[in-house]
């Protein structure tokens, strides 16, 4: 990696580490009941909580089957997310991409992200929860070449279900659990500060998670003996969808992707690997990757992460 | 990166989650036993703090069956347990609540068959 985009990095690090420990991810972990909800590295899940993505990791080979020459993306993303009280939450995620074609590369930093996240409802014995979010891509932050100008905004609705409570029949089908979210992105502009490269459509954002936690088979479920890493080793599927449903791109098919991976839970962290899988004609043929490496601050640092600004004692990442 | 991420897997120590969580029990989770048990214990991946930390146990018509002795181990605080009579055969639900020494809680629940 070239010198320049090593201090860049270490900049990005200082910065976020430093809101971190401000009084202030898109990417949450969370108990409800007696279940684990994992952070996935796609699609958002319904919690608010006190952590850090170190590191969010993507290789995308060919991400546009129409320009031949864009041969591969790479992203790079980083977040931190506070709460301010048990159920509201904020998020700051910074980002640095990497396209690269045949007749170069263009890279540089994308706009901020920030959000504000509310968990509107939650039921423990049934481990199901709802949240909204209002997520702003704040635009002129980034690299000229790589951030819009303008703002984009992105109500969500998210929801996250253990399937806890099957009937004994069914009783190794209660590990399986599933989050979703669905926002619609709309752009602050008429077209007229395009920089001619960005889209500036709206659009229509859903994706679902179905994954399998080996910790709930084995704690709640019945234990048949897994040994380590695997009784820590969540197997998941992510899917994303993106509709663009006016502006210049109002016509074009969605962009769908499939994410099959595992998720590993340990102490303070959480590790997650996953191909990423075009799914129609929009998003190719060839599969890339994706990581992530993301740390529970309320469990690093607990004296600092389970209070609100005003010293109020929060408790864990977890729904009352 | 890749690589990166399974060198971490494969070298990490295994350490206990921050919320803890059962790692073992005995009666094992859903397990059918034979004899009927003299206790009931639950090993967590981490230690315990013992004033907010229960154990209950119940038969199939809903009432407790233990001596109500629920305690945090004083040899291995990451042990909770309680003490129950000689049960009848039958299907019994296992309630914890397990606080974390850095103050997280977690609860669940579980199931053991005496035949």
């Amino acid at each position: 990696m070239k010198k320049s985009l090593t201090i860049s990095f270490l900049f990005l690090f200082i910065t976020i580490f430093g809101f971190a420990f401000s009084p202030c991810s898109l990417w949450a972990h969370g108990i409800v009941g007696q279940r684990f909800f994992p952070a996935t590295l796609s699609v958002d899940d319904p919690f608010v909580a006190d952590e850090m993505t170190l590191l969010a990791y993507s290789h995308i080979p060919n991400p546009e089957p129409a320009d031949s020459t864009h041969t591969l993306s790479q992203a790079y993303h980083a977040g931190v997310s506070k709460r301010l009280t048990r159920d509201l939450g904020i998020e700051l995620t910074a980002a640095y991409l990497q396209d690269h074609f045949d007749g170069g590369n263009i890279e540089g930093f994308d706009n901020l992200a920030a959000a504000v996240k509310y968990v509107m409802f939650n039921s423990p014995a049934h481990e199901f929860l709802m949240a909204s979010s209002l997520d702003f891509d704040i635009g002129g932050t980034g690299t000229r070449t790589v951030g819009d100008p303008f703002t984009t905004v992105t109500p969500n609705l998210f929801f996250g279900y253990g399937l806890g409570d099957l009937p004994d029949s069914l009783m190794y089908l209660r590990p399986f659990a599933i989050t979703g979210q669905v926002g619609i992105g709309v752009p602050f502009t008429d077209g007229s500060s395009n920089n001619g490269t960005s889209d500036y459509s709206s659009s229509l954002n859903y994706g679902f998670t179905v994954m399998y936690s080996t910790m709930y088979l084995q704690s709640f479920v019945k234990d048949i003996g897994l040994p380590k890493p695997f009784s820590r080793t969540i197997p998941v599927v992510e899917f994303t969808f993106n509709n663009p449903i006016n502006g210049p791109n109002q016509y074009n098919s969605p962009q769908s992707y499939a994410y099959p991976g595992f998720l590993w839970i340990g102490k303070y962290w959480e590790l997650g690997l996953e191909a990423v899988v075009p799914m129609n004609s929009t998003t190719g043929s060839q599969t890339g990757v994706q990581a992530l490496v993301h740390l529970f601050l309320d469990d690093l640092a607990p004296q600092i992460f389970t209070r609100t600004l005003s010293g109020e004692v929060l408790g864990p990442t977890q729904t009352k | 990166m890749t690589g990166v991420l399974l060198g971490l897997l494969l070298f990490l120590p295994w350490d206990a989650f921050a919320h803890v969580f059962p790692d073992h029990s005995d009666p094992r989770v859903g397990s059918e036993i034979k004899d009927a048990p003299s206790s009931v214990r639950i090993w967590f991946d981490g230690q315990l703090e013992p004033i907010f930390s229960t154990l209950q146990v119940f038969d199939s018509s809903g009432k407790e069956v233990t001596h109500q002795d629920a305690r945090v181990n004083e040899k291995d605080t990451a042990i909770l347990e309680v003490s129950i009579p000689h049960l009848p055969p039958g299907k019994y639900q296992v309630n914890w609540k397990a606080l974390a020494r850095d103050g997280h809680l977690t609860e669940g629940k579980f199931y053991f068959t005496i035949k």
